[in-house]
Formats: structure tokens, sequence, C-alpha cells
């Protein structure tokens, strides 16, 4: 839920207000631009570009109940532009301090599979296209609409949908190309789309 | 639906843990606050990445005869990304320049100069552009003309980003592609139906020099791009400007669809370095 009172005293240029829109948004801002960009470091740029950009621009937000819209709006730009500069480091995985520590010894087994699915999930994720990657991330890990994605990233509804669908059917393939020891992979969602697909093409 | 829920959440469950222990690193923010005041300049160096032909830009009916008077044309570029009433701010703008502003001339020793003139002489046209996703496929149902352009040309450009600009006096969209090689030479192509862009070579170009390539004709021509000082977030034109960039560019029609090739004025290009990136696109 947006902080009005907070966005509007930000317009003010009340400084604390700066101080604490930034505790409110940053942790998860770096998160996602981790999981969009695939750095931690590039990550961290982005976060302080994005902020520079936000407090300087958060003046000519007219609507501070669009807020989020908009601060995700900006985020996303500047993940795509530092990409851009930094195209190399795009595909690489998030760096091992990332990675989880394993609490205790009981927890091995399961801890050793949820890694191999995350590294799956996470290896899938860098294949996907940077539109598709986006949509993917906004939806599952920022719990956005479909509406308030086709606003971050200007384009229609129905796009992020087919983005969206894109998405999992891709990321549905890659996890079961991968399902080696993982039965579960083998759900009626991926039969259902094999089906949907074999409909598609026989029509 | 169940197995659609359990596949969402292992989705949501990865990449919530993918970064769950992820937290900002001490002192970010002290250093946004000092980034913020060194802003200014930053910024405007990506502005200038960002300025398209200036020709582009040119606001419709531009007056000949106070340009052929005047000799000087000044072009507010203005890139309101994230800002939603770009239209609006841009007038706004425009209607608080209401003093002598600085236009760029051609001296008598063929150098471009910052002279003043009155405002009211010096017609405004501004364009905001925003960086897209979309696939050229997507971008032509939406600007409703040809994109076919390849993503790598000759001299080693890939391309960076695309661009979607809306003219601020018309609702006609133009797509620029930004592209840069290994040598941090950058090229900028922009995509429109709108002739002016053709036909103001010939009224604001310098240098112009008509070309065959492909069996097209190419113009080759120089323009001037003053860089303003921002105050307040805003191109402040009463302020003499900082540097006056002299992007080279060629400009072509091709099936009723009008071309810039632009080198932006950063790092300079020959006319026949421009020209083998022109044959890239044409002979593509």
């Amino acid at each position: 839920m947006v902080d009005i009172d907070l966005i509007k005293r930000c317009q003010r240029e009340e400084s604390d207000a700066f101080d604490l829109l930034y505790e409110a948004y940053s942790t998860k801002a770096l998160r996602t631009a981790c999981l969009l960009v695939g750095n931690r470091n590039i990550a961290e740029d982005i976060i302080q570009e994005a902020f520079i950009e936000c407090f300087k621009d958060i003046k000519k937000l007219r609507n501070p109940e669009t807020f989020e819209v908009w601060f995700h709006r900006l985020l996303v730009r500047v993940c795509w532009r530092m990409s851009s500069k930094e195209r190399k480091s795009v595909c690489e995985n998030l760096d091992d301090s990332l990675t989880e520590t394993i609490p205790c010894k009981e927890d091995v087994f399961k801890q050793v599979e949820h890694n191999q699915t995350s590294h799956v999930i996470r290896e899938a994720i860098n294949k996907l296209s940077s539109p598709v990657k986006t949509t993917v991330i906004l939806y599952y890990y920022n719990n956005l609409s479909i509406k308030e994605i086709a606003q971050i990233m200007k384009c229609f509804q129905g796009t992020v949908k087919s983005r969206l669908h894109n998405g999992r059917k891709l990321l549905a393939k890659e996890l079961r190309n991968a399902a080696i020891d993982i039965g579960w992979y083998e759900t009626d969602y991926l039969e259902k789309e094999c089906m949907l697909n074999a409909k598609r093409n026989s029509i | 639906m169940q197995s659609e829920i359990l596949f969402d959440n292992i989705i949501k469950s990865t990449l919530n843990k993918e970064v769950d222990n992820l937290n900002t690193a001490p002192g970010t923010l002290d250093k946004i606050k000092a980034g913020l005041s060194s802003e200014a300049s930053q910024s405007k160096t990506f502005s200038n990445r960002k300025l398209v032909n200036p020709l582009l830009i040119l606001k419709s009916g531009f007056n000949k005869p106070a340009y052929a008077l005047l000799s000087a044309v000044l072009v507010l570029t203005l890139t309101l990304t994230f800002f939603q009433p770009a239209r609006a701010f841009a007038q706004e703008v425009i209607s608080e320049i209401s003093s002598m502003v600085y236009v760029v001339v051609k001296g008598d020793s063929g150098k471009y100069e910052p002279i003043q003139m009155p405002a009211e002489k010096v017609t405004f046209g501004s364009a905001s552009g925003e960086q897209t996703l979309l696939s050229d496929d997507e971008l032509e149902k939406l600007v409703g003309f040809e994109i076919k352009v390849p993503s790598a040309l000759a001299g080693g450009y890939t391309l960076d980003r695309t661009l979607l600009y809306e003219k601020d006096d018309t609702d006609k969209k133009f797509v620029s592609k930004h592209y840069s090689n290994s040598s941090s030479a950058s090229v900028i192509l922009d995509i429109s139906t709108d002739d002016k862009l053709f036909n103001s070579v010939m009224d604001f170009g310098d240098n112009i020099k008509k070309l065959s390539l492909v069996d097209k004709f190419l113009y080759y021509y120089e323009c001037p791009l003053p860089v303003y000082p921002e105050v307040n977030g805003k191109t402040d034109f009463t302020q003499k400007p900082l540097e006056i960039k002299v992007p080279h560019s060629l400009t072509w029609e091709h099936n009723g669809v009008y071309y810039n090739l632009s080198d932006v004025g950063i790092v300079s290009l020959s006319m026949d370095e421009l020209l083998e990136v022109a044959k890239s696109i044409l002979n593509q």
C-alpha cells in the first residue's frame, strides 16, 4: 500500500521523507534489480541510479497513488539501460553469495533438491528474452497485476498475458528437460500445455 | 488448475528464496544523496546520448522568413522519461521562456556560435521518448509503418536500445534505434513517416551533399546541436550553451518511410564511414 503522505512529503523535498521512502522500497528494489540483471554489483548501481532519478523526478508525479507503478517503471528502465551497458553480465548467474546457506544436516536433502530446482528455474529465467523475463519477475516476484505490468512496460495487457504465457511455457519446458529426479515437474499443467499446443497446431 | 497453482508457487518461491538474503549495502543512501548533488552533469551526459536528430523535432510550421533572417534554429530537446504528461510539461517549459534565448548560428569564421535573440522569434519543438522493449513487429503495429533494420551494422555497431518518440506538437510517433561499437562510437537511426525530416534537411542542414547509394538518393548534412545548462531539471535556453555538438547525418527515403542516420556529434564519423553504415541498412 502506497503511503501517499510520504510521497507528498518527498515531493515537498523533505529530507527525512526521502530516507523513509528509501527504507521502504530499497530492499525490494535491489532484489528485483538483481533478478532482472542477474548480477548483484550491477543491481546496486541500478538502485543508486533509480533512487537518484526517483528523488529528482518525484515532484513530477502528479498522482501519488500511482507511485508504485511509476517507481517500478523507472526501476525497470534503469535495469534495461544498465543491462545494455553491461550486456555481458546480463546472462551471468547470480553470484555465490546469493546461494542460501544450509541450516542443518537434516535439511540437506531438501536443500539440495531446492537448490537444484532454483538452479534450473534461474537458468531458465536467464534464457528468457528481456520483455518476457521482466514480465515474469514483475508478476511472480513483485506480485504486480497484469494491468500494472502493462502500465510499467507501456504495452497492452494482452501483450503482458501473452508474455506471461510464453514465459510459463518456456520455464515449464526447461524444467521438464531438466527434471531427472524431480517427478512433480511432470504435472497436468505441462500435459495441458502440450495438448493446447497440439490443438493450436492442428487448427 | 491445482498444478498450475503449484507451478506458479514454485516460481514464486524460487524467486523469493533466490534473493531473500540480499540487502542494500550500508552507505548506499549516502551515495544516492551525494549523487543527487552531482546528478545534473551525469544526467546531461546521458541525455546527450539520447538526443535524436534535431531536424526531427522541429515544430511544424516553422517560419522560414524568420529563419532566413535570423539564420538560427533553436530546438528544445526533452527526453522526459518516466514522466506521464510529457506534452503538458513541454508546453509549460515553452511558455515559461519569455526572455532572450541563445541560438546557434554559423559565424563568419565558419564556426557555429551562440547568439542571443528574443524568444518570440524562435520556434520551439519538442519530442518525448522512452525506451521500449517491443519487438520490431510490435512497434510496426503501434506506429503504422515498416521497421525492418538490422541489429548489427557495418563498423561493428550493435543495437543498444530502441526508443519510441512522440512529437509533442502532433500525435506522430517515430522510432529511434541506438547503436554503439567497441570504440565507444555511437550512431542513431531515426525512422519516421514524417516527410518534414526529409524536407527540412534543405532548410536547416549545412554542408549538404546529395549522394547515391544502392539505387537511392541520400543526403549528407550537418546540423548544430547546442547543449544547454539545466536548471531545476529544465533546459535553460536563456543561458549560453555549454557546448555545441555538430552531428553528421545521412537521410533517405524508402517505401514512404524516412530514415536518418546520425553520429550524434559525440564521436564524429566521416561521410564514408556513415555511408558504410547506411549501406549495411540498405543492403539488408
